[in-house]
């Protein structure tokens, strides 16, 4: 037995120490082209973007669905859209952004309704990669218990990656999924004018239940806000009108779940829903139009509500 | 709790280790020890489940000891139809019910009745088909004097629950399990070993083959319109060995288990895509079942002895009632029946057992004409499992009409390459060591250990690379 034990752990050291080799590795070329490298660059921007502000937070919804320039010449505040990529998790969007937050900010969240559902607000391999590729990888395990439940089997994958050849040659991406992709504000703007093919579709949201506790975790997140002089909205993404029609039902539920508490809603989910023409390659990215008339949407229902918050 | 959880990995160290320093060799408190631990396995899924499997363990032991009691053959005749009755209701209620109640209504509607039945919303125990049979093999058993009852109510019960097997078989048998649950067990350091790479070889086979197959064949099924002929064929190649990576893989994880507290379980899978025709096929895939037909089924009908037409007969109903075990649909069962017919050649001719070795035996290569059996055999086999994997009989037929569209001369989309390259590296160890119990048992072992542990640590690190992130149930879970 004690031999048994001697050589089984001995080998399993042999993967945990090219696991390890892994992980102290430098982020790979090709990690180095990835749009989550602006995850450092849009946190610099939450720290020293001059007020009067406007931060703009949720996924690659807001990355690819907002023109910043519209924000600020109607409401004459300086965008700062933080979206990047909806893996990384709502957890991990609300307790990035409440750090930076300023007295006076208005902090719009419209999270995509995956966020809501299952597991998905805990974050995926993107959330590992944001830390060990852009960020101080011990920051990682200073994560919610959640998160770290949820990600932490990313690590194995993760290290192995540094030993694909993938990852080190025939590097070309797409430009509007590259470090390239973003203007000055954070939005991804390079796929403007472009459109794309075969555009993936929704069908029903991936989770079988609604979230409670990451709605909590937005009302917590309010209050954060509230606390620092600042004031959250919360607003709902564009999305494809096909998926907003199947995932219709829980969609709705969550609407129920988020309209009793006591958070300043904008509009409505329908309002958002975005024709097949406006849309670039997901049921959440959209065109320079689709995202034009989002902006439009958005600038119009926040010119209202900060009327009557007086905050213009 | 999957075997390719995260759950499993700390489980399985907690009651390995425990069972053989905490217990000390105490054959009394092994037992105990995995009882309890295979009540917790399930329990993991669903505890309320948990209160059949132990009215299942209870009623068939108890049957069991009053029909081996029994005074009359009248009463022991009573007790036999009871412990079956209950057990196949159970199994009817849950699996079946709705089935017959939809297919009742739809056939009295199409006759102008209107009729309207009651559906259940229940969810479908886990492995229930699976330790039912394991049960009715043991009544079945005692009530044709076979063996005897286990007095040992924990001996049964650890029969019956045994957590490897438990979920998704093998589907064992009194005599071969119930005495190694009996003897004392010590522990054996090559069938430990044997067990780690067992199971190293299982998960390999269900994380990076079954996972990353299921996630093309799931796409090209799930929206088979919008997917040329060639992409089809594709589709259902890839969930040809989705299954039987998902399978087959699980079968090793449990074998491998099994060995590492000193039991063997029996054989699930025998190389079945290196088979010559489907009769060989049958004998080499889900070998547990495959058997437990035979003797359950086959041989009590009257088996091979009453001539061809006999043969024919039991052998389309042996595969239909297969099919059906399978899953309440037309699907499963039209898949039996497709097998019925493909096997139906070599019953007629009486050819059924002219492959009995494993192909090519002390040869690296097939002859052209093995090959041409073999991939001949496949092609059926694949095409078999389109009805498997439909949603339905309309599907099915959408499904294979589109195969033979002229859109089947179009490349096919969506591959990725790197899985294909998977399925041949699986192909190609499998093929080495088809001559042995499962593919790495003796593959390298003449290699220097260096050498050795290097190939045993690639596959850790392939299962780490390809591997899905998503911890997706074993198939045969839902049978």
């Amino acid at each position: 037995m004690k031999q048994f034990l001697k050589k089984t752990v001995l080998f399993l050291c042999i993967p945990m120490a090219v696991m390890l080799i892994g992980l102290l590795l430098p982020p790979t070329p090709r990690a180095e082209q990835s749009l989550l490298l602006v995850a450092p660059i849009k946190d610099s921007m939450l720290q020293h973007v001059k007020q009067p502000r406007i931060i703009l937070v949720s996924g690659s919804s807001m990355g690819f669905g907002l023109v910043s320039q519209i924000v600020k010449d109607s409401l004459h505040r300086n965008p700062i859209n933080t979206g990047i990529h909806g893996g990384m998790g709502l957890y991990y969007l609300l307790d990035n952004t409440a750090q930076y937050i300023q007295k006076g900010d208005i902090v719009v969240l419209a999270p995509e309704y995956h966020q809501f559902f299952g597991d998905f607000c805990e974050g995926n391999e993107e959330l590992l990669r944001v830390y060990f590729d852009n960020k101080n990888g011990l920051d990682f395990f200073k994560l919610r218990a959640v998160q770290l439940k949820k990600t932490y089997p990313y690590i194995p994958r993760y290290a192995m990656s540094k030993f694909i050849p993938s990852q080190y040659f025939n590097l070309k991406t797409q430009e509007f999924y590259s470090k390239r992709a973003f203007n000055e504000y954070g939005d991804v703007n390079q796929h403007w004018g472009q459109t794309w093919p075969n555009p993936v579709v929704f069908e029903k949201i991936d989770g079988d239940y609604l979230n409670t506790d990451v709605l909590q975790a937005v009302v917590e997140f309010n209050e954060l806000v509230k606390s620092k002089g600042a004031t959250l909205y919360f607003t709902f993404p564009g999305y494809l009108e096909h998926s907003f029609g199947v995932g219709k039902p829980q969609i709705k539920e969550f609407e129920a779940a988020l309209r009793k508490t006591n958070l300043t809603i904008l509009g409505t989910p329908e309002q958002y829903i975005m024709t097949p023409d406006l849309i670039f390659d997901t049921p959440y990215h959209l065109t320079k139009e689709g995202a034009t008339k989002r902006t439009q949407l958005l600038v119009k229902d926040l010119k209202t509500q900060m009327q009557k918050d007086h905050l213009e | 709790m999957l075997f390719n959880s995260v759950d499993f990995l700390i489980f399985l160290p907690i009651v390995f280790g425990l069972y053989w320093f905490a217990t000390k060799g105490n054959l009394k408190l092994q037992n105990i020890l995995l009882l309890v631990s295979s009540y917790f396995f399930y329990a993991c899924w669903d505890w309320r489940f948990l209160f059949l499997l132990m009215f299942s363990t209870v009623l068939d032991y108890y049957t069991g000891l009053q029909m081996y009691d029994a005074q009359s053959q009248r009463m022991k005749r009573f007790w036999f139809w009871l412990s079956v009755c209950i057990n196949l209701g159970f199994l009817g209620v849950f699996k079946y019910y709705n089935f017959f109640a939809d297919s009742l209504a739809t056939a009295l509607n199409g006759m102008g009745f209107e009729a309207h039945f009651w559906t259940l919303q229940v969810i479908l125990p886990v492995g229930i088909s699976f330790y039912t049979f394991h049960g009715l093999s043991y009544v079945i058993d005692i009530y044709k004097d076979r063996i005897k009852p286990e007095r040992n109510f924990v001996d049964y019960s650890v029969f019956v629950s045994f957590f490897p097997l438990l979920v998704a078989g093998p589907i064992e048998r009194a005599t071969h399990l119930l005495p190694q649950i009996q003897t004392k067990r010590q522990f054996n350091y090559r069938q430990a070993v044997d067990g780690l790479r067992q199971i190293l070889w299982g998960l390999f086979k269900k994380m990076v083959i079954a996972d990353n197959c299921a996630e093309y064949a799931n796409m090209v099924f799930a929206n088979s319109a919008d997917h040329s002929g060639s992409t089809h064929i594709m589709g259902v190649i890839f969930f040809t060995f989705q299954i039987y990576g998902d399978f087959s893989g699980y079968s090793d994880i449990a074998l491998g288990t099994a060995r590492l507290f000193g039991v063997e379980l029996l054989r699930n899978f025998a190389y079945p895509f290196f088979s010559r025709d489907t009769a060989e096929y049958w004998r080499r895939w889900h070998i547990s079942l495959s058997s437990w037909f035979r003797d359950y089924l086959y041989i009590p009908l009257g088996g091979s002895k009453g001539g061809t037409w006999m043969k024919v007969r039991n052998t389309f109903i042996i595969f239909i009632v297969s099919g059906f075990w399978h899953g309440a649909a037309w699907t499963y069962v039209f898949w039996g029946f497709l097998n019925a017919l493909y096997i139906m050649p070599s019953i007629i001719f009486n050819t059924n057992r002219h492959n009995m070795e494993i192909v090519a035996k002390g040869r690296v290569f097939p002859t052209f004409n093995e090959l041409f059996h073999i991939v001949t055999t496949f092609s059926l086999t694949v095409f078999a499992f389109i009805f498997f994997r439909a949603v339905d009989m309309a599907h099915a037929f959408q499904f294979v009409t589109e195969i033979f569209s002229m859109s089947t001369f179009t490349p096919p989309k969506g591959i990725r390459n790197e899985v294909v390259w998977l399925i041949v590296i699986m192909l190609l160890v499998e093929w080495a060591g088809r001559e042995n119990k499962y593919a790495l048992e003796k593959l390298g072992m003449r290699w220097p250990r260096p050498l050795r542990w290097a190939f045993y640590a690639l596959i850790v690190l392939l299962i780490f690379w390809f591997q899905t992130m998503k911890e997706v149930a074993f198939i045969y879970f839902q049978f």
